[in-house]
């Protein structure tokens, strides 16, 4: 066999491991657009409403959930499990910081974002992939900038971030799917 | 060397590929694998039963509800394979062998 032969083969491993990526990557771009509408929706048009935010978040739980079981019918691994328990812990963690922030009052909105920061730089970890863990480290220290330095415009920012993630995780989806 | 004959064929070599990437304890149902490396029914099946065969691949029947599945796995000693059959190539690549 000659260089060329082999180059050409593999090319065809990339092309395999290309594909597998893309596998994985359909299921977080579906949650990015789930999640970056919740925000587009609830930061933009009811930031105070405790009603609507609750039923956007179930919303978004259960659909997260119903692509996951789906996902599940056709792709079982470690990382997938690894992923599910990352999110299923970032559930409780919501869960139980919404009651604690009924309580004390305000402040939660920025935990709540660092506890979605956290979980996709775990999701980062789990995947083996920089540039997840890296967008998670930005996503949360631009929180903390804008919470400190510009709190007026800290929900309206918020939301055109929802969006944003919308339009990624769609473009993303699409993508995964050529 | 560790040019291995079976792994060789592109099809399977991108099989190979696409399960090692996944994971050591991924399983992939028959379908998707089918649909994601864009092969027809009988060439998938050709292919997997010639890796599994070998003991590069396990091959589970099960159900999802009440619908028929089937699951393809990589094992330890298919990863082993492919990633020195890789490994070798690559060293061609960079002109170390011939």
């Amino acid at each position: 066999m000659n260089r060329e032969q082999a180059r050409n083969l593999l090319h065809a491993a990339r092309e395999g491991e290309t594909l597998a990526s893309r596998a994985l990557d359909s299921f977080l771009a579906r949650l990015l657009a789930v999640w970056g509408a919740v925000y587009a929706l609830g930061y933009g048009l009811f930031p105070e409403s405790g009603k609507a935010w609750a039923a956007l978040v179930v919303a978004g739980f259960t659909l997260s959930f119903l692509f996951g079981a789906q996902e599940g019918q056709y792709l079982r691994s470690g990382v997938g499990r690894k992923l599910a328990l990352v999110w299923s812990a970032f559930g409780v963690d919501l869960f139980a910081l919404m009651l604690a922030g009924e309580r004390l009052g305000t402040g939660e909105p920025l935990a709540i974002n660092l506890l979605v920061a956290l979980a996709w730089m775990a999701s980062g970890v789990v995947l083996e992939r920089g540039g997840i863990l890296l967008a998670g480290a930005l996503y949360a220290l631009a929180n903390g900038l804008v919470f400190a330095l510009l709190p007026t415009l800290y929900f309206p920012l918020l939301a055109g971030a929802g969006l944003l993630a919308f339009l990624f995780g769609i473009f993303w989806g699409i993508r995964g799917l050529r | 060397m560790a040019f291995d004959e079976l792994i060789h064929q592109p099809t399977r070599l991108k099989l190979m590929a696409y399960l090692t990437r996944l994971g050591p304890d991924a399983r992939v149902e028959f379908k998707k694998l089918q649909r994601d490396l864009g092969l027809t029914e009988g060439n998938l099946s050709r292919h997997l039963t010639k890796l599994e065969e070998a003991g590069y691949l396990r091959v589970e029947k099960g159900f999802v509800g009440r619908r028929p599945r089937t699951w393809v796995g990589l094992t330890g000693k298919g990863r082993d394979a492919f990633l020195a059959h890789v490994q070798e190539l690559e060293r061609l690549v960079k002109g170390e062998g011939a």
